[in-house]
């Protein structure tokens, strides 16, 4: 463990224990303090591939998944701060061996403006406004892990990059928001131009109707380009729509929530795989006040080949008591490329929030 | 008319005439109603009765949704996205949904610290204040206070002479109208008060039980307690043996009225009540809640009502 992995979880236990000190300073009395949160991810897994080391995704046994410290505040009249510092375990590779080690990565660092009429300006590292699951943080991600398109197109941390954007609300009659977001590229998968001058560009287009008082309907269309590693411009298509339902009457504890996702890249510069995309679909059920139930469906791989498809299906319950804690437990079924058998790994996951968060996007 | 403005006369008459014309256009703008979003039904009908036709409201949660829980849908920024002023309840109340419309809304007349954006919460002396080290095993807690306020008729009418001051500011020409507005209503549930009052007493009901603590405001001022809450703590679902401890409890002291806050799954105070020999009630905290009640009077005569009925069903088991 390095110095950084020894010294942070006696930190965080430090933060955490002042967090909950602090949590009525986030209120009461007034104080200039950022709001601080800790999310903590810890599962168990069992399955199939798990015990190969070089992959701590699919390591089997005990893992922390993450810990996320987030401050947040209101810099002055202009501009309001995010800082979210996440410590992750991964594996290392040292004389022939592999080992799992801590590292702690700033996953998102920015500020955002306040107070202008239709227009919201954001500077710094910041998850990509790409269709919806890229912009979650792992605490709020659906399932207990990323989407299997999100995975093999954009990498392990998804589209994230130092840049700039801009998010103009329009007056159309419906909330329709357009983003246009300058990036620069270092996403080794799809837009890590040699040249730092090349910037990777992006436009997203939301949309939220509310069909009635209890259901909303979502619908994102997004284009990215930027240069790859060979300096051909790569192409990401991204949408998303998702359709929400929760009651109006506060007595009845349920909802339901179905959202379809999908990717395609087009990168002429890649020896293989020049057209790949891939879809993720799930269903969120909430059945009572604590119980949930969720379905995933998703499939990634080439346009008019009948080889290199994976397809992955999962089944999700989750206990859920409060805003603060979850215990779930996924169930994976996954078939990848080139493979006969079907892998199948089974997680439960704890996931915590401690202090103040600030509160989640619709 | 080609030949006045091709004269001397008409170069004269030309700016008096966009004088006018821009005179007319500002008149015009000042008498377009203020648009005022609220986030409860019941501060919408409160922004109505002291703004009369100088305010058109617009109220985000239904009468049936609990407004701690609401969700900070987009189409929430589309109502904000012009409205000249939001009232909130605030003690933390809306903290999970409305900072993130507010912003969302990207309307900076209407941001925290502007004169578009008024909290009725804090202005009304509100109890249950918490010191020192709050604790989130204890439940959803607010420690600024208790944010239902509402359900005491002149603590409502307070907070509707603040927001009289608050229009004044924004509308300053309509200020005696709003200030009058807000007199009438004091003095209008001032009145009320003592009537129901009177019929609160004539229950002869000291004690209840209810299922959240949305009605402390009502209880106090209406000179009854509350011998514990059927839920274990705030936010959080009862357990086993907090009901058997709140049945001991209500049998201990006697208690024969429970009520039961209609946003809040009905179950766990029907098994208290039948196992206590209570009655249940179950009662509307704001306007719409229930079909019924379309006014703030209705609302509060519901509470007065359930009461009644209380002492009318012991009355028969006596």
């Amino acid at each position: 463990m390095n110095l950084i992995g020894l010294i942070f979880p006696i930190l965080s236990i430090f933060i955490s224990l002042e967090v909950a000190g602090a949590q009525p300073a986030a209120s009461n009395p007034p104080t200039l303090n950022p709001d601080i949160s800790l999310n903590g991810l810890f599962w168990y897994r069992a399955g199939q591939g798990g015990n190969r080391p070089t992959d701590l995704e699919e390591a089997n046994g005990f893992s922390v998944q993450e810990l996320e410290l987030r401050l947040s505040s209101n810099i002055d009249a202009y501009w309001r701060g995010d800082a979210i510092l996440a410590l992750h375990r991964h594996a290392e590779e040292e004389a022939g061996e592999t080992h799992f080690d801590y590292q702690l990565d700033p996953e998102e660092a920015y500020v955002e403006s306040l107070g202008l009429e239709s227009w919201t300006l954001r500077a710094g590292k910041f998850k990509a406004f790409l269709g919806r699951h890229n912009r979650l943080h792992t605490h709020a991600f659906p399932f207990v892990d990323a989407p299997l398109p999100h995975q093999l197109i954009l990498g392990e941390e998804g589209l994230n990059e130092m840049g700039v954007s801009a998010a103009y609300l329009t007056p159309l009659p419906w909330y329709s928001e357009v983003v246009v977001q300058a990036l620069q590229g270092e996403n080794e998968n799809l837009f890590a131009s040699e040249s730092q001058d090349d910037v990777v560009g992006l436009v997203l287009w939301k949309n939220l109707w509310d069909l009635n008082e209890a259901t909303t309907f979502e619908w994102n269309l997004n284009q990215v380009n930027g240069r790859g590693p060979s300096q051909e411009v790569n192409k990401l298509s991204a949408t998303a729509m998702t359709v929400k339902w929760k009651p109006t009457d506060s007595a009845r504890k349920q909802s339901l929530a179905w959202t379809l996702e999908a990717l395609y890249a087009e990168l002429p510069g890649a020896t293989d795989n020049q057209r790949r995309g891939g879809y993720s679909t799930w269903l969120q059920y909430q059945i009572s006040r604590v119980w949930w139930v969720q379905l995933r469906n998703e499939y990634f791989g080439q346009p008019k080949e009948e080889e290199g498809i994976t397809r992955k299906n999962s089944v999700l319950v989750g206990w859920i008591p409060s805003e603060y804690s979850a215990l779930r437990l996924q169930y994976d079924h996954y078939r990848a490329p080139d493979s006969d058998e079907a892998e199948q790994r089974v997680t439960l996951q704890l996931n915590v929030s401690m202090g103040a968060h600030p509160a989640h996007e619709y | 008319m080609n030949k006045i403005f091709g004269s001397r006369y008409g170069e004269l008459l030309k700016p008096m005439l966009l004088a006018l014309l821009l005179g007319l256009g500002l008149l015009a703008e000042a008498q377009e109603p203020l648009k005022v979003v609220t986030t409860t039904t019941t501060l919408g009908q409160l922004v109505e009765r002291i703004g009369g036709a100088q305010v058109q409201v617009t109220v985000l949660g239904k009468g049936t949704q609990d407004p701690h829980y609401l969700e900070a849908k987009p189409s929430y920024m589309v109502k904000l996205r012009e409205a000249d002023l939001v009232v909130a309840v605030g003690l933390d109340l809306e903290v999970g949904w409305l900072p993130n419309v507010l912003r969302g809304a990207r309307n900076p007349r209407i941001q925290v610290g502007q004169s578009g954006y008024l909290e009725l919460g804090p202005t009304v002396e509100p109890i249950e204040r918490l010191e020192g080290k709050v604790d989130r095993s204890e439940g959803d807690l607010h420690p600024l206070g208790n944010p239902h306020f509402h359900l005491a008729p002149l603590r409502y009418a307070r907070a509707g002479q603040t927001l009289a001051a608050r229009l004044a500011e924004l509308r300053p020409a309509w200020a005696s109208n709003f200030a009058t507005a807000a007199t009438v209503l004091t003095a209008d549930l001032t009145d009320k008060e003592k009537k129901w009052s009177a019929r609160v007493k004539a229950t002869d009901l000291k004690e209840v039980v209810t299922y959240h603590r949305t009605l402390t405001y009502f209880l106090n001022r209406f000179g009854l307690q509350t011998v514990g809450e059927v839920e274990s703590k705030p936010g959080v679902p009862p357990t086993a043996k907090h009901l058997m401890e709140i049945i001991k409890r209500a049998q201990e002291k006697k208690v024969s009225c429970l009520l039961h806050e209609s946003f809040f799954e009905v179950a766990p105070s029907e098994r208290v009540a039948k196992s206590s020999g209570m009655s249940v009630q179950v009662v509307p905290t704001e306007i719409q809640a229930v079909p019924e009640v379309g006014t703030y009077e209705a609302l509060i005569e519901r509470l007065i009502l359930a009461l009644e009925n209380c002492r009318q069903l012991r009355s028969k088991s006596l």
